[in-house]
C-alpha cells in the first residue's frame, strides 16, 4: 500500500471520530494499526531471532565440533603428518598468530590514540577534522587484500624485508588503526565536559588534564579497544597472506622471519580437502575461543573499573 | 548605570578589592552576553551575584577564571583587575590557578580522594608526600570534609554523596591556593543540609580567600553575603551592601526579583 | 616548564596525526604507480571492459580483462547486501523499540561476537554446511555467487544491526514521549516517524556494509567458486579480491601480470573511495549533531 493512500486513511479515521458518538465512545485507534503493529513486531522480532541463532550456533557448531580434537599435544606440537597438518598440533600457528597481532597493535594503537586525542581535544578547526575524519574512514575502507598487496610491493620487495612478521604486522596495522582510533575517539567523546573544564579551572594545561584525567578515565575503553583491535588482525588473512605467513615454520625466533598464522594455516587445511578436517576444527576451535576470551577479558576489565570508581 | 560606576569610584576600594571589572563586555557572534559590566569586589567577603536564569552569571564566572579565552567565538573587552593587576597580562593558566571555579554540578575526577586533592598540586611540582598529605588535611579540615573521609582517602571520589563531592570540589579548588574563589550555584543540586555545610564553610573560608557566589537563591545570598549585585540580560542592574540591598532595592527589575515575579 | 611540556605533548600528537594522513595517502600512491605499467601494454577500455584474463601465456595471446570479476563483485556483494538489510533493519528495530534495555545490551553485545569471528571461518562454515545444500539443490560442486552471497550476508549483519540500532535509539529517544503522550502506539510511531526519518542513517549504513562487502576476500573466495565466467546466481565467478589474493603469488614481480593485479586493486581502492565519498555527501546533507570537546 502507498504511503499516501495509508496517510489519507488515517487522517479519515480520525476526523471520523470527533463525531458526537464517537465523543462519548472515546476515541480509539483503527483496527488496520494493530494489525500492521503486529506485522511489525513480528517481523522484526523474527529477524533479530535469526541474527542472534546464526551468532549462537556458528559459535557453538565450531566449538562443538572442535572440542573433541583440542589436547595439550595439539596446542603444544607442530603440525605433522604425510599431507602436513593432518597430524600434530598447531603451536607455532599460535606464536606465529600472537606474533602479527602484537606488532599489529604495537604500530597501528600509538597513532591511533594520538589521532583520537588530537581530533578531540586540540582541534579547533572544523574543516581539518572533518578531512582527517573522512581520510581515516578512507583508510577502514580499504579492502584487506589491497592492504596486502601494498604491504607486499612496499615493504616486502622495495624496502626488502622480505616475508617476515614485521611486514605482515605493519599490514594488519594499517587495517586495524582506523578500527581503534574511532572506538578511542568515541570513549574520548564520552567524558563529560564538566570534567575537563574543572581540570582547566585550577590552571592546569591540557596536556596535563589528558594524562592524568583523560587517559586514566578511558583506560579500560581504549585496552579493550586495543585488545578488540588485536583480535580483528589476528583473524584476517588477507593482509598477510604474501607478506609474512608461510605455511609451515618452525617458532619464529625474531620479528624479520616468516611465521605460521592460525588463519592461514585454517584456510590451507580447508584446501587440502578431508583428510585435514578434523584439525581445520581443531584450529577454528582455538580462533573462536582465543576471540571469545578476549572479549570476555575486555567487559570484565570494563565492568571491574565501573565497580571500581562509578560503585 | 553612569551613577552606579561613580559611586563604585567614590567608595575608593582600589587597595580592598581583590577583583575589580571595569566596562567588562562579551559577545559571541553577534550576540551580546554581557554589556558593559563594572564592579569590584573586595577582600574577605562573600559577593553574591543574583539574577534569573540566563542572564550571564555562569559566562561571567568563565570571564573572571580567564575560561571564556579557550572558547573561539567569544569576544571579549573591557578590563579585569586581579588584585589591582591586568588580567589580560596573565596567561590563562595562571589566571585560572589564581581565580579558582566550581561548576554548579559536582565534578570530581574519577579517582580516589586523595588523587583529586593531589591532581592540581602535582601539576604545579610539588612531590613531597608529607606536604601533599599536609594540605590535602588542611584544605578537607577547611571544606569541613575531613572527619568524614580521612579513613577512606583512597576510595574512589565518586563513591560520595552529592554533598560531599561538591564540597571535595571546593577543597580541591582551594589547594592550588587561589586568591578568589569563585562559585557557580554550589547548592543548586543538592540537599538543604548539605546545602548549610556549604554555607557554614564559605563563612569560614572567608578570612582567607575572596568569594564569588552565583546564585538564584535570594534566601542563599541574605544568609551568607557581604555583598549583592543583581545582573539582569547582561546588564549590571543594581549593587550594595547586603542590608541596604534587600531594604531598598531601587529598580523595578530588581523588585520584581525579589519578590519573586 | 609546564607550559614546554604542553607544547611537545601537542606536538608529538600532531606528529603522530600527520604520519596517519600521510600514511593512506601513502598507500594510495604506491598502489597507482604500480598499477601504471600495466597500461603501457594494454588500454584501459579493454582492461576494464575485456572478458578474456589469461595471464600466463599456454599458447593463446596473454589478456588482461576484468570486466566478468568487477561484474562479479557487485552481484556477490549486491545479493549480500540484499539479504542483511532485510534482516538487520528488522533486528535493529526489535532491539531499539521493542526490547527491555538489560536484554538489548546482552543481545546487542551477543550479535557483536559476529562482527569479530574472522573470515576463514565464515569461509569454512560456508564449505562445510551451505555448500553441501547447493549440491543437494544440485548444483555441481556447490559453490556459487548465491552461496557466497548468503555467507557474506551474515558477516555484513553486526556492522549494520550496531548502527541501525544507534540511530533508531536516538530517534525514538527524540519522539516516542510525545508520540506515548498522545496515546499513540509504538509500532505506529516506528512506522510514521522513525522509519522514514531514519532513511538518511538506512542509507549510509547500507552503503558502508556494500563497502565491506566489495572488499572481502577470504570467505567469498572459498565459496564462489572461482572462474572467470559472467556472474549468475547459480553458477561460478570470481571477484577482485579473490583475483588478487589468488594469483598475486604466482605473479612474477615486474611482469605485466602483477602490475594488471594491481591495477585491479586500484579499480577495488576507487570504487570504495566512491563509497566514502557519497557517505560523506549524504552525512553533509543529515542534521548534524558533531560534538566538541574543548581543553
Amino acid at each position: 500500500m502507498s504511503r499516501k493512500k495509508r496517510e489519507r486513511g488515517h487522517i479519515r479515521g480520525i476526523r471520523s471520530s470527533f463525531t458526537a458518538e464517537d465523543g462519548k465512545r472515546g476515541l480509539s485507534p483503527l483496527r488496520r494499526e494493530y494489525f500492521f503493529g503486529l506485522l511489525l513486531r513480528l517481523f522484526s522480532a523474527l529477524s533479530l531471532g535469526a541474527s542472534v541463532f546464526s551468532v549462537l550456533f556458528l559459535i557453538l557448531y565450531i566449538l562443538g565440533r572442535g572440542s573433541s580434537v583440542i589436547s595439550p599435544g595439539f596446542l603444544t606440537r607442530a603440525p605433522a603428518g604425510l599431507v602436513l597438518g593432518e597430524e600434530g598440533g598447531i603451536a607455532p600457528a599460535i606464536t606465529g598468530s600472537l606474533l602479527f597481532s602484537g606488532t599489529a597493535v604495537l604500530l597501528a594503537g600509538i597513532p591511533a590514540i594520538a589521532a583520537a586525542l588530537y581530533l578531540v581535544f586540540f582541534c579547533r578547526s572544523r574543516w581539518m577534522r572533518a578531512s582527517i575524519r573522512l581520510v581515516i574512514q578512507c583508510i577502514s575502507g580499504i579492502p584487506s587484500i589491497v592492504l596486502g598487496l601494498f604491504a607486499y610491493s612496499f615493504l616486502v620487495r622495495s624496502l626488502g624485508l622480505g616475508r617476515c612478521v614485521l611486514s605482515g604486522g605493519a599490514a594488519l596495522s594499517i587495517m586495524i588503526l582506523p578500527f581503534i582510533e574511532m572506538r578511542a575517539e568515541k570513549a574520548f567523546l564520552e567524558l563529560p565536559q564538566e570534567l575537563l573544564d574543572a581540570s582547566t579551572a585550577m590552571g592546569c594545561s591540557p596536556a596535563w588534564t589528558v594524562k592524568k584525567m583523560v587517559l586514566p578515565y578511558c583506560l579500560g575503553e581504549l585496552i579493550s579497544a586495543l585488545l578488540l583491535g588485536g583480535c580483528f588482525a589476528m583473524g584476517a588473512t588477507a593482509p598477510i597472506l604474501f607478506t609474512g605467513a608461510v605455511a609451515f615454520s618452525a617458532h619464529p625466533k625474531s620479528l624479520l622471519e616468516p611465521a605460521m598464522a592460525l588463519p592461514l594455516h585454517l584456510y590451507l587445511l580447508i584446501a587440502q580437502g578431508a583428510g585435514s578436517l578434523r584439525t581445520a576444527y581443531g584450529t577454528a576451535f582455538v580462533m573462536i575461543a582465543v576471540l571469545l576470551l578476549c572479549r570476555l577479558a575486555a567487559a570484565a576489565y570494563a565492568r571491574y573499573r565501573e565497580r571500581r570508581w562509578r560503585g | 548605570m553612569e551613577e552606579l560606576e561613580r559611586k563604585g569610584e567614590d567608595s575608593g576600594e582600589e587597595s580592598t578589592a581583590a577583583m575589580e571589572l571595569r566596562e567588562l563586555s562579551l559577545s559571541y557572534g553577534r550576540k551580546t552576553v554581557l554589556d558593559r559590566i563594572s564592579f569590584s569586589v573586595p577582600k574577605h567577603k562573600i559577593t553574591a551575584i543574583l539574577g534569573a536564569s540566563g542572564c550571564g552569571k555562569t559566562t561571567l564566572l568563565k570571564c573572571l577564571n580567564g575560561m571564556i579565552r579557550n572558547l573561539r567565538e567569544a569576544r571579549l573587552s573591557g578590563e579585569i583587575l586581579l588584585n589591582g593587576e591586568s588580567a589580560s597580562a596573565l596567561r590563562t593558566e595562571e589566571l585560572c590557578r589564581r581565580v579558582g571555579l566550581v561548576f554548579q554540578t559536582p565534578t570530581p575526577f574519577p579517582m580516589s580522594i586523595r588523587k583529586n586533592m593531589c591532581y592540581g598540586l602535582r601539576y604545579y611540582g610539588k612531590r613531597d608526600r608529607s606536604e601533599l598529605m599536609r594540605i590535602t588535611e588542611e584544605k578537607l579540615r577547611m571544606a569541613g570534609l575531613w572527619e568524614e573521609v580521612k579513613g577512606e582517602l583512597d576510595h574512589s571520589a565518586l563513591k560520595l554523596s552529592g554533598g560531599q563531592q561538591q564540597r571535595l570540589c571546593i577543597a580541591r579548588a582551594l589547594t592550588v591556593e587561589p586568591e578568589v574563589l569563585l562559585l557557580d550555584e554550589p547548592c543548586s543540586s543538592l540537599d538543604i543540609v548539605s546545602m548549610g555545610q556549604i554555607e557554614e564553610m564559605l563563612k569560614r573560608c572567608r578570612e582567607r580567600y575572596s568569594i564569588i557566589l552565583v546564585t538564584h537563591n535570594i534566601s542563599q545570598a541574605k544568609r551568607i553575603a557581604d555583598e549583592v549585585v543583581f545582573l539582569h540580560q547582561g546588564r549590571l542592574l543594581e549593587r550594595g551592601e547586603r542590608e541596604s540591598f534587600f531594604a531598598g532595592a531601587k529598580r523595578e527589575e530588581t523588585r520584581a526579583f525579589l519578590q519573586g515575579i | 616548564m609546564r607550559k614546554m611540556e604542553n607544547r611537545l605533548f601537542i606536538g608529538c600528537l600532531l606528529l603522530l596525526l600527520s604520519l596517519t594522513v600521510f600514511l593512506l595517502l601513502f598507500v594510495m600512491y604506491f598502489i597507482a604507480r604500480e598499477a601504471l605499467p600495466t597500461f603501457r601494454e594494454l588500454s584501459l577500455f579493454s582492461f576494464l571492459f575485456g572478458e578474456r584474463w589469461m595471464p600466463v601465456d599456454l599458447g593463446g595471446e596473454k589478456a588482461f580483462g576484468i570486466f566478468n570479476f568487477i561484474a562479479a563483485t557487485a552481484a556477490v556483494s549486491f545479493l549480500a547486501l540484499i539479504f542483511a538489510a532485510l534482516l538487520s533493519i528488522g533486528a535493529a528495530l526489535c532491539l531499539s523499540c521493542f526490547l527491555r534495555e538489560e536484554l538489548r545490551d546482552f543481545l546487542c553485545s551477543v550479535i557483536d561476537i559476529l562482527a569479530g569471528i574472522p573470515s576463514v571461518i565464515y569461509g569454512f562454515i560456508g564449505i562445510e554446511l551451505v555448500t553441501p545444500l547447493f549440491i543437494r539443490a544440485g548444483v555441481h560442486t556447490g559453490s556459487c555467487v548465491l552461496a557466497a552471497s548468503l555467507v557474506l550476508s551474515v558477516m555484513l549483519l553486526p556492522f549494520m544491526i550496531a548502527s541501525l540500532s544507534e540511530s533508531f535509539r536516538k530517534l525514538k529517544e527524540r519522539y516516542y514521549p510525545g508520540a506515548e503522550a498522545m496515546g499513540i502506539s509504538l509500532s505506529y510511531t516506528v512506522r510514521s516517524l522513525i522509519l522514514p526519518q531514519a532513511a538518511g542513517s538506512i542509507l549510509i549504513a547500507l552503503i558502508l556494509a556494500l563497502g565491506r562487502a566489495m572488499g572481502e576476500t577470504m570467505a567469498v573466495m572459498m565459496l564462489v567458486g572461482n572462474a572467470n565466467l559472467f556472474p549468475r546466481i547459480l553458477g561460478k565467478a570470481e571477484t577482485i579480491a579473490s583475483l588478487i589474493a589468488l594469483e598475486m603469488g604466482s605473479a612474477e614481480a615486474g611482469s605485466t601480470h602483477y602490475h594488471a593485479l594491481f591495477a585491479a586493486g586500484f579499480v577495488l581502492l576507487l570504487f570504495l573511495f566512491l563509497i566514502n565519498f557519497t557517505i560523506g555527501l549524504i552525512r553533509s546533507r543529515l542534521p548534524d549533531i558533531e560534538e566538541e570537546r574543548y581543553l
